[in-house]
């Protein structure tokens, strides 16, 4: 899945301690929602996406501790 | 003061506090999430600690900021909201007690405690703050007990009470075991356990979200019944 703001792959992040996370522009999140629900991937996403300087708003999605984040990276990298 | 006015004030203090918590919790998770965005849209920040030398830079922040909001944050955040219910609880409590201790009539206490006692009004605090302290180290549900039986209030459902004793066992875990689950949180959340034997609770944004939720629709349910027993 590629992140629309940057063209790059969308990266699963693992720094710091609370669990791997995904940062996906807004516009993207419904269809990152539906990936991690096909594949029944738990998760919960911030109450706020947030725009700088006027960009694309950015949501957080949390995959909480103890979540295989190269699976999910992989899951990412697979999907259309 | 009479007792409804020191109940409607003291739920409106625990609300105002939880408000406060969510707003500080809300706008922290902002402010680090900005700041996550910034660094990766290339700003550069440098940090030097004066007291130790430390020099903290942008990607150092950024990659700490994922564990301050959905570890420290919102763990820190969830436990205060348990402290103010219990606040509220208590306090309640000793209000009503103190306005009604025809209840307390079989307490005992030493006749040493009378005699030094300035007027009966003191006598009465000390024996409802004993009682009041002595409950609060039980379990919610036997809070919700015991307030059903000297205040009866038809509040809160048994589904609430057994969600204020599952946050409640959520709180223990995160204050006095690193968060790991211990027998006594499956023995104290009950049906509503969210977690098994050494598992390690989290506090994810909707549940955060609904514990605040619903410790303010029970302190508003309480006060409300209270106030109407009273007037």
């Amino acid at each position: 899945m590629i992140d629309a703001k940057t063209n790059k792959p969308l990266h699963v992040s693992t720094d710091g301690t609370a669990g791997p996370y995904i940062m996906v522009p807004r516009s993207q999140l419904e269809e990152l929602k539906q990936l991690l629900n096909n594949h029944s991937v738990p998760y919960w996403v911030d109450e706020d996406a947030i725009s700088l300087d006027g960009a694309p708003a950015i949501a957080v999605v949390n995959l909480g501790r103890g979540t295989d984040a190269d699976a999910i990276q992989g899951i990412l990298d697979t999907a259309d | 003061m009479p007792l409804a006015q020191q109940i409607g004030e003291l739920r409106d203090r625990v609300l105002g506090e939880l408000q406060e918590i969510h707003d500080y919790y809300h706008d922290t998770t902002i402010a680090w999430r900005v700041l996550q965005q910034s660094v990766a849209n290339g700003r550069s920040i440098n940090a030097e600690n004066e007291v130790t030398g430390t020099v903290t830079t942008g990607s150092d922040l950024a990659a700490r900021a994922q564990g301050y909001v959905a570890g420290y944050l919102a763990e820190a955040t969830f436990v205060q909201f348990v402290a103010s219910f219990e606040i509220f609880f208590v306090e309640l409590l000793q209000a009503w007690l103190t306005a009604y201790p025809r209840s307390l009539a079989q307490a005992e206490l030493k006749f040493e405690s009378v005699l030094d006692a300035p007027d009966k009004e003191s006598v009465v605090r000390d024996v409802v703050r004993r009682e009041v302290d002595k409950l609060a180290y039980k379990r919610p549900k036997e809070w919700f007990d015991y307030l059903a039986v000297v205040v009866k209030l038809r509040c809160p459902a048994p589904d609430e009470i057994a969600r204020v004793a599952e946050a409640k066992a959520s709180r223990d875990l995160l204050i006095h075991n690193r968060g790991v689950v211990t027998r006594a949180y499956i023995l104290k959340a009950g049906d509503v356990a969210r977690y098994t034997l050494n598992q390690r609770v989290e506090v994810s944004t909707p549940y955060h979200r609904a514990t605040w939720e619903l410790l303010r629709k029970v302190v508003s349910d309480l006060a409300t019944a209270a106030i109407a027993k009273c007037t």
